[in-house]
């Protein structure tokens, strides 16, 4: 009778042995095939009832859409819940249910879990083609005036939430400036991004900046993932520098730029309102209303601004440029910027609540798009 | 169905500024999908003048070319941004009057009731040419020959200037158009109407009164997303519009292609 009974046992065992291993083999799989989509720093953990998939798809500006992919080359396979966790800037973001119908923060358990598990190797090399366009309108000699490069970089983790952004800039015209038409280093930085447990972000950087601008910026954000309202407050210590030929000047850094700001998604068609004060570039006092409206992959803004320099309305929008992916291998990847961002001013003539662009998106463009509200409502 | 997706269709077609309308004048219609459009319109220059309030002489340097950027930012709210630039000008008025004004919609149109759009330009320009401000109405009705659709419309005779150059935009005032404008300007000062009529899905027959001329013309659906029109102001001079309409709602190309089965 015994004898029976151990037979089944290490039946029983070895049955069980035999459906970890395929399970592990299958999470194994998932993992890359996911790699080969695009996807980084794929981790898989399953348990009895769920599945939770944490990845990095630095392509797509949507998070819905890297999850949408992320489940449609897993295909529906399994009878457990789906649970993804993007990560932004090797950082995770937020859990959602693989339906779109529920959104949270991550627990400690979730947290040390992705901690035990970063592995700060397990990126490619992205080389990515950003084109950086400058223009004033309303000269009489010539309607418009621009300035065009393209800058091809690419985006190096160092450490958990730290990153060097750095890159080729390539002019192609320029009827703006004196500028000359050789290339050139492009923006580049250090970038240090954390998600603190309880919706506190902060993003830290140094470096070479667009509208060339050099110097540091320190951002901070409060926004809660299934809240309405943020709160922001952003610190920039910066100056101008300018490269012609051999020579690279500098002015010096002594611009300070000190902003907070609050904002409200309303509950109409993903529409958010924005409400900035504090000091702008140029020592420029003031303050600026605008909207936002999330199409998912596109941002339409209209602002309004006053300052001590005077009054401007303007709009702004941002998209991903086409086609994203062009080439994509085991260690390396070139695609196009997941972001292209504008803004339009209507008064030209006076320097109005001005801003500077990083090199990648400000904290509050980045949170906004991982708002739960926005993930359910457009799943 | 069939009567959703004529309705759709009808609403694609944009006025010379780029706003849903005929062709000079703006409607009381509705975008729903593809929130984004490029357009672009011509004016001969015998009619450059009746467009935008400041003439320039000699009236053969009065061509315009409208350039023109529509969002919808919600059901109803729309924002749009026109270029005019004078290609015969060029050098004296640079790339020419930049435009940005807002549209909400106040009524949807319903089986009875018509749609309702007020437009709107946000005052703070020191050279508000194109401004203008208005209120439109647009009906339509399936009838066996074809669908029927009425616009009628009402713009304000006043408009606001800012007093001064680099003055602070709370020193505004309003000022008749006809006294902005050098010559006598018209265009959507009081009454504005038009109809539309459409035999078939893909084009149709226009007649309008923009408050300054009367216009007729004719407005086709080339491909799904772009819509061309030619008319004639007074029957003396033509006119055309090309407009593309685009959704925003988009995934991105990868995304797409693996959907396909790739």
């Amino acid at each position: 009778m015994f004898k029976y009974f151990l037979g089944l046992l290490s039946c029983l065992m070895l049955l069980g042995k035999l459906l970890h291993a395929q399970s592990q083999d299958l999470t194994a799989l998932w993992s890359t095939q996911l790699f080969e989509h695009g996807f980084e720093q794929v981790h898989i953990v399953e348990s009895e009832d769920s599945l939770k998939v944490y990845f990095e798809h630095r392509n797509f500006r949507n998070p819905i859409h890297s999850m949408e992919y992320a489940q449609r080359v897993m295909g529906n396979i399994t009878k457990k819940k789906m649970f993804f966790i993007p990560l932004y800037h090797n950082r995770p973001m937020g859990i959602y249910k693989g339906d779109g119908t529920e959104a949270r923060s991550l627990n400690s358990a979730e947290y040390d879990f992705y901690r035990s598990q970063n592995q700060i190797g397990a990126y490619r090399f992205h080389f990515r083609i950003v084109p950086d366009v400058s223009a004033r309108f309303g000269n009489y000699e010539q309607p418009v005036r621009a300035k065009t490069n393209i800058i091809l970089d690419t985006r190096v983790y160092l450490l958990p939430g730290l990153s060097v952004q750095t890159g080729l800039l390539i002019p192609i015209q320029n009827s703006l400036d004196g500028q000359d038409l050789k290339p050139r280093w492009a923006p580049s930085q250090l970038t240090y991004f954390n998600h603190m447990k309880n919706d506190h972000y902060a993003m830290v950087s140094a470096g070479t900046y667009f509208s060339d601008r050099y110097g540091i910026d320190f951002q901070y954000r409060w926004a809660p993932l299934n809240g309405r309202w943020s709160l922001g407050l952003e610190v920039a210590f910066t100056g101008e520098y300018f490269v012609q030929g051999e020579r690279f000047n500098t002015g010096p850094m002594e611009d300070l730029l000190l902003l907070g700001d609050l904002e409200y998604r309303t509950p109409i068609e993903d529409v958010s309102i924005r409400l900035t004060g504090g000091r702008f570039l140029y020592n420029d006092l003031g303050a600026r209303l605008g909207m936002i409206k999330q199409f998912g992959n596109v941002d339409i803004g209209l602002f309004v601004s006053s300052s001590n320099n005077g009054n401007t309305v303007g709009f702004q929008f941002a998209f991903p440029l086409f086609p994203g992916k062009i080439l994509r291998g085991k260690k390396v990847e070139l695609r196009t910027t997941e972001e292209f961002r504008w803004e339009y001013n209507y008064n030209g003539d006076q320097l109005v609540n001005r801003n500077f662009r990083l090199g990648m998106p400000k904290l509050g463009d980045i949170t906004r798009q991982y708002n739960g509200h926005f993930i359910r409502s457009n799943w | 169905m069939l009567l959703m997706a004529s309705a759709g269709f009808a609403a694609a077609q944009v006025n010379l500024m780029g706003k849903p309308g005929l062709m000079t004048i703006p409607s009381g219609a509705w975008f729903g999908e593809r929130e984004l459009g490029f357009s672009f319109g011509y004016v001969p220059q015998e009619y450059g003048y009746s467009i935008n309030a400041q003439p320039i002489d000699p009236v053969t340097t009065n061509t315009l070319n409208f350039y023109n950027v529509r969002a919808g930012l919600t059901k109803w709210m729309d924002v749009n941004f026109t270029i005019c630039y004078r290609p015969k000008r060029k050098e004296s008025v640079g790339i020419g009057d930049r435009q940005l004004d807002v549209r909400f919609r106040l009524h949807k149109e319903t089986e009875k009731w018509p749609g309702i759009v007020i437009g709107i330009t946000p005052p703070g320009s020191e050279a508000p040419d194109l401004g203008h401000d208005y209120l439109a109405l647009t009906k339509s009705f399936e009838t066996k020959i074809g669908k029927l659709s009425f616009t009628g419309g009402y713009g304000s005779p006043y408009i606001l200037v800012k007093q001064e150059r680099l003055g602070k935009s709370t020193d505004l005032r309003w000022v008749k158009k006809k006294e902005y404008s050098e010559k006598d300007y018209q265009y959507l000062v009081g009454v504005f109407y038009g109809v539309t009529y459409q035999p078939v899905d893909f084009a149709g027959l226009m007649f309008e009164y923009n408050s300054s001329t009367y216009n007729v013309g004719v407005f086709a659906k080339v491909k799904e997303w772009l819509h061309v029109q030619v008319y004639s102001f007074e029957g003396k001079s033509w006119a055309f519009s090309l407009a593309g309409n685009f959704s925003l709602d988009f995934k991105p190309k990868e995304l797409r292609k693996y959907e396909k089965g790739g």
